[in-house]
């Protein structure tokens, strides 16, 4: 909210602060100012300049060159002005000023003059239009006085950031109440001098509530005579330093009592409303109302309206109705000022995605005796601005008076939560400078706290509706002392050892290792577009949507990691063309409904992705590129395996749409799948317009890893005995897999103390058969308890021989 | 020839001794640093067909009684001058060596062979790391919970009613029903929150967490991504007051950014009562004012405040016996005000030419 320092003067006269003090008070309040704006700062370098000679411009017949007396010196100004005239005070902008349009004034060449500042009119200093041409000044004015100073701007506004909770301080009265609290002043009073005509209003008009749940009162008063038409230039400048626009006199009156009080209020046309009553119901479906924007709406059951005899001609407490505006030859008015419950204000205006001053406030809580106060307050000021007569009192409908709100509050609960001594003058001093009048305990009764002998008890007055509980009560004498008055403690210690839950230190570790492995961690927005679900075969019907996206991007939350990863392979490729090494991986989670499910939360899984293309190693002068291959990928998920100290994991072949179909494969520990990893499927790659070497990916499920978590490994005793290694070479079918020899040569050994087995070389090609292949092995022996003979590693190597050939056909070449 | 012939004839007598040293001498100053011309002086002298290798084999030859004395003279100055000879030579020697192996000398201005690029974490996870290292130490847990969150969790327990402009304060993901035609009770959460309100339902008081994570507005544009992150705290337990918030947010944010200064300020947030909104004094300007601070000095930074009764409420916890606080903040400004990185956007799109700065 934009508050005049100045307003807020006038409704509280004994504070003397400077805006800089209220400013810091404010803050130190919790009223945020997060912006000042001082009004002379509009003006800077404009000056009151005497017109001393006009002569005409050689080159144009419009133009006049000017010299200007700016109380030191003369400057040559070219004038455009047709009511320039010697001996004229005028507003004049030197150079280096800066005009409230934005416009910067610089030495200029016009038409072959040179000019040294320019001449205002009223609409280039951002004021109301008075004459065509120069704005002319009193005569009397001394020249080279700053402009600012002769126009009265010295305001200072504040940008108010006021928090939904206190809709009481969206007004200068409101603003002015509080201020008056905290530098203990006497607080601020509304007073409204209203001379009432004969006729009762109850004559010309009447109110009636129909949903007193939804409006539980309503104040109305009939005003005739009004000759509607412009605002005096006060009016028009008070409104236009807080941000409004002037509409007309009678509309500017209830903006600024708006402004004022903070109370909404509302003219209708008196003459329009069918019937002269105004009745406040729900809409029935079908119902529509024109707006004051322009708008037409359809109304639903929900809807509050005020309707005259025949049809709506409000959306309560939002906005009013074409079909009741005041215009200019509106005579009689008929002044609303009511109380709408906030949440069903929200909701329609939420529903027609309205935003007004009038549902702003409503929405967070008006102040229930207000109501009458505003009314008379703005039926004084239209008279003022717009003539015509206030007809004898009040409409009214619904409950006059609220139901007491009574608080209690114990000071020992306030040192308790606070954390420094608070006593009951304390509670009392600071609660009652805000406006709440101590009064005896309530009557005990269901729904009241107990709160023991000791509490003192408040009535809230009207305005603040966000205090409502001890806790509340409790904060403002927190803050109305100020924060600062805390001292600043440590806990009690801690009782507990506490530890980091599981799944972070795995997520911990992984971003280490692979940062370790050269890896660069990217974190992407968790959406998916369905065109990229779908690009990566996601199973779309699992998805988790968004209701109200922002756009395609975000449509789905993701259901892979992967396709965000290949997207800045795609990205990085755009932005440097060369660059094709990349390494990448993300930690985050992916978002699925299980199948059939329709209660609950949809699973969430915390997975890594990793993308790796390009180059196994950096190149330099020493080395050529060698281009990452899946056992390059499968060695950086075997080690992050092995940090895991997960041992016997399985590859399966896995057939995925996003993965190559020769080399798609899945890390499958015990029947848990723990991931996958392959080529990106070159179809995917093209759609996603990447070019150049293959793209390897992976994708592991996090808590899967840390489920199967190896035991702490336990230390063994180093070996005493020398070893015995043995190199196999032989060809065997294509066909046949690593796994299968390696678990062919371990079952033929079980007892022979064989160590290890290490496949040290595989080759097709050149001198191997065709359908074969050549594979070699390197076997070390060794026991713990004595040195092998030569007799028995041989007998052993014998029958790993012989298993090779029976069970996978192995020729054995060379031993 | 001739020299070593006559030498053979002649005796070790003292003179002749004296006379071969002599002659050593010269040839040693003769000789200088030449390797060469020490190795010919060595077998000159010591070879075997050397002079006083000769003078050793004549020392047979004399009569029995003068033998021993002849022999031992003549060793000793054999071994006299041999050492000094070969002293020379090694030193010589080790220099050769030495410039040998200089000549091998490698061009180490070329660059290093890399086993693999560097690597790098990304900043708003070294931030939230730093962050859970500080606050792990002053005692509180790490906790998680869902990113798809209901509404329960998010809004209601945390005191933001239906219908209650509090809420406008957070723009809103809503989740649609999996068969597309409403929406359901879900959001993504909007802060980091509802964490609070989970484990203080599921574990009840006394209870201190911290929870980093991502949370989502329905806002984009240069200062929002619609995917941030934040960190929650939370510190229930019997007479835990403000003065603590205090103390603890005072240490942790010294501990964060260093002693520049702290303001807590009376705020709102709907689950918290009192509200607190802190600023730490301005990194930029170091409290003197400057555009990135509006000015003031200071940096806001997170809110916090004692937790409100009504949440311990929805959550089983007895308020009248447990107080706590409760603080968030977002990680993703603090980690662009520690590189300097100037567009939040940078965060999340994956360039390598960002990611590989840091
Ligand atoms: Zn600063």
């Amino acid at each position: 909210m934009k508050a005049s320092t100045q307003w807020i003067k006038e409704l509280l006269p004994s504070l003397k602060a400077n805006p800089a003090a209220i400013e810091r008070r404010l803050t130190a309040a919790g009223l945020e100012v997060e912006g000042v704006e001082r009004e002379a700062d509009a003006f800077v370098g404009v000056v009151v300049g005497e017109v001393k000679e006009v002569s005409p411009h050689p080159g144009a017949d419009q133009l006049k060159i000017t010299k200007v007396y700016d109380g030191e010196n003369e400057h040559q100004v070219v004038c455009g002005a047709p009511n320039v005239e010697v001996g004229q005070k005028v507003p004049f902008a030197t150079l280096g000023a800066k005009l409230p349009n934005g416009m910067e004034i610089g030495r200029r060449t016009i038409r072959g003059v040179e000019s040294f500042g320019m001449l205002c009119s009223a609409e280039e200093l951002g004021l109301p239009k008075d004459v065509d041409g120069l704005m002319i000044l009193k005569a009397n004015t001394k020249p080279g006085k700053p402009i600012a100073e002769v126009l009265g701007k010295k305001d200072v506004l504040f940008e108010l950031s006021v928090t939904p909770n206190r809709p009481d301080v969206l007004s200068h009265f409101g603003l002015a109440r509080e201020l008056a609290a905290l530098f203990e002043l006497e607080a601020p009073q509304v007073s409204v001098k209203l001379k009432e005509g004969k006729k009762a209003a109850k004559q010309l008009a009447q109110v009636e509530i129909q949903d007193p749940l939804r409006c539980p009162k309503y104040a109305a008063r009939v005003i005739t005579g009004v000759k509607v038409g412009p605002s005096p230039d006060w009016v028009k400048a008070r409104l236009l330093s807080v941000g409004q626009r002037s509409i007309s006199n009678v509309v500017d009156a209830t903006n600024l009592v708006l402004m004022e009080l903070g109370h909404p209020l509302h003219a209708f046309d008196l003459g329009r409303l069918a019937g002269q009553k105004v009745v406040i119901r729900t809409a029935s479906v079908g119902e529509k109302i024109g707006l004051l924007d322009g708008t037409s709406r359809d109304l639903s059951a929900d809807d509050l309206v005020i309707a005259d005899a025949e049809k709506p001609v409000a959306l309560a407490g939002i906005m009013g109705g074409a079909n009741s505006e005041v215009h200019e030859g509106t005579t009689q008015l008929l002044l609303e000022s009511a109380y709408f419950e906030a949440a069903s204000v929200r909701r329609s205006a939420k529903r027609h995605g309205l935003h007004t001053e009038a549902s702003h406030r409503f929405e967070r809580g008006a102040d229930f005796s207000m109501v009458e106060q505003a009314l008379d307050r703005v039926a004084a000021l239209i008279v003022e601005l717009a003539g015509g007569q206030v007809e004898k009192g009040r409409l009214l409908a619904g409950q006059q008076e609220e139901k007491p709100k009574i608080v209690g509050v114990r000071p020992e609960r306030a040192t308790a939560l606070i954390g420094r001594p608070i006593g009951k003058k304390e509670v009392k001093d600071a609660l009652t400078a805000l406006g709440l009048v101590a009064v005896k305990p309530p009557a005990k009764k269901k729904g009241t706290p107990n709160l023991g002998k000791e509490a003192l008890w408040f009535r809230v007055p009207s305005h603040r509706v966000d205090l409502v509980a001890e806790v509340d009560l409790i904060e403002e004498v927190a803050r109305l002392a100020g924060y600062d008055q805390i001292p600043t403690a440590m806990p009690p210690g801690a009782r507990a050892v506490w530890t980091k839950g599981k799944e972070l230190n795995a997520e911990q570790a992984l971003r280490h290792h692979l940062a370790g492995e050269g890896f660069l961690e990217t974190i992407a927005l968790a959406f998916h577009s369905e065109a990229e679900a779908e690009v990566f075969g996601l199973e779309l019907p699992r998805a988790v949507r968004l209701a109200n996206p922002l756009g395609e991007e975000t449509r789905l939350m993701r259901m892979s990691l992967l396709p965000a990863l290949v997207k800045a392979a795609r990205l990085n490729q755009d932005h440097l063309p060369s660059l094709v090494d990349l390494r990448l991986f993300e930690l985050g989670r992916t978002f699925r409904w299980a199948e059939g499910q329709t209660a609950g939360l949809p699973e969430e899984s915390l997975r890594l992705g990793v993308l790796w293309r390009g180059a196994r190693q950096p190149t330099g002068w020493s080395n050529k590129a060698v281009g990452v291959d899946a056992y390059d990928l499968k060695g950086l998920l075997e080690g992050v395996l092995s940090a895991f100290g997960i041992g016997e994991v399985r590859y399966e072949a896995h057939e995925a749409p996003h993965l190559h179909p020769s080399s798609g494969t899945r890390l499958v520990l015990g029947g848990v799948v723990l991931g996958s990893f392959g080529q990106l499927h070159p179809r995917v790659a093209e759609r996603l317009g990447l070019e150049g070497p293959p793209v390897w990916v992976a994708d592991l499920e996090v808590s899967a890893l840390e489920k199967a978590r190896g035991a702490r490994p336990q230390f063994q005793p180093l070996a005493k005995f020398p070893p015995a290694q043995r190199d196999l070479s032989f060809f065997l079918d294509r066909h046949h897999l690593a796994e299968q020899v390696v678990a062919a040569i371990r079952a033929a050994s079980a007892n022979d103390a064989l160590e290890s087995v290490k496949i040290f070389d595989v080759y097709e090609g050149q001198g191997v058969p065709v359908g074969k292949k050549s594979m070699a092995v390197s076997l070390v022996f060794r026991a713990k308890e004595r040195t092998l003979t030569d007799a028995e590693v041989e007998g052993a190597q014998r029958s790993i021989v012989a298993a090779l050939k029976d069970q996978l056909g192995a020729e054995v070449r060379m031993a | 020839m001739s020299t070593e012939v006559e030498s053979a004839q002649k005796a070790p007598t003292p003179e002749v001794l004296a006379e071969v040293e002599r002659e050593h001498e010269e040839e040693l100053v003769t000789a200088g640093d030449n390797l060469e011309a020490l190795n010919r002086m060595r077998s000159q002298f010591f070879g075997p067909k050397g002079r006083i290798t000769s003078l050793l084999r004549s020392v047979g030859q004399l009569p029995a009684e003068q033998r021993r004395e002849a022999g031992a003279r003549t060793n000793q100055l054999k071994q006299t001058l041999e050492a000094k000879l070969v002293v020379r030579i090694n030193a010589l020697e080790s220099v050769e060596k030495e410039k040998e192996l200089r000549r091998s000398r490698l061009d180490l201005t070329l660059p290093g062979r890399l086993a693999h690029p560097r690597g790098a974490l990304h900043p708003v996870n070294r931030v939230i790391e730093e962050m859970v290292d500080i606050l792990t130490r002053m005692g509180f847990e790490l906790a998680t919970g869902p990113e798809v969150e209901l509404d329960w969790y998010n809004f209601e327990a945390l005191n933001f009613p239906k219908d209650h402009p509090a809420r406008d304060m957070q723009d809103t993901f809503f989740i649609a029903s999996p068969d597309g035609k409403g929406t359901l009770e879900h959001v993504l959460r909007t802060h980091t929150s509802p964490v609070q309100t989970r484990e203080l339902e599921r574990r009840g008081a006394p209870l201190r967490i911290i929870a980093p994570g991502r949370v989502y507005r329905c806002d984009s544009d240069a200062t929002h991504s619609p995917m941030f992150h934040q960190i929650e705290g939370l510190w229930v337990d019997e007479g835990v007051s403000m003065a603590h918030l205090k103390g603890v947010l005072t240490s942790f944010i010294n501990a964060l950014f260093g002693e520049r200064g702290v303001r807590f300020r009376p705020s709102f947030f709907p689950f918290v009562e009192p509200g607190v909104e802190v600023d730490v004094g301005c990194v930029f300007c170091g409290g003197t004012g400057c555009r990135v601070c509006k000015h003031t000095g200071w940096m806001e930074i997170l809110g916090a405040g004692m937790v409100h009764p009504k949440v311990l409420e929805n959550c089983k916890v007895d308020p009248e016996r447990y107080t706590g606080f409760a603080f968030g903040l977002g990680i993703d400004r603090v980690a662009m005000q520690r590189w300097g990185i100037d567009d939040l956007a940078h965060l999340f799109r994956s360039d390598v030419r960002f990611l590989s700065q840091l």
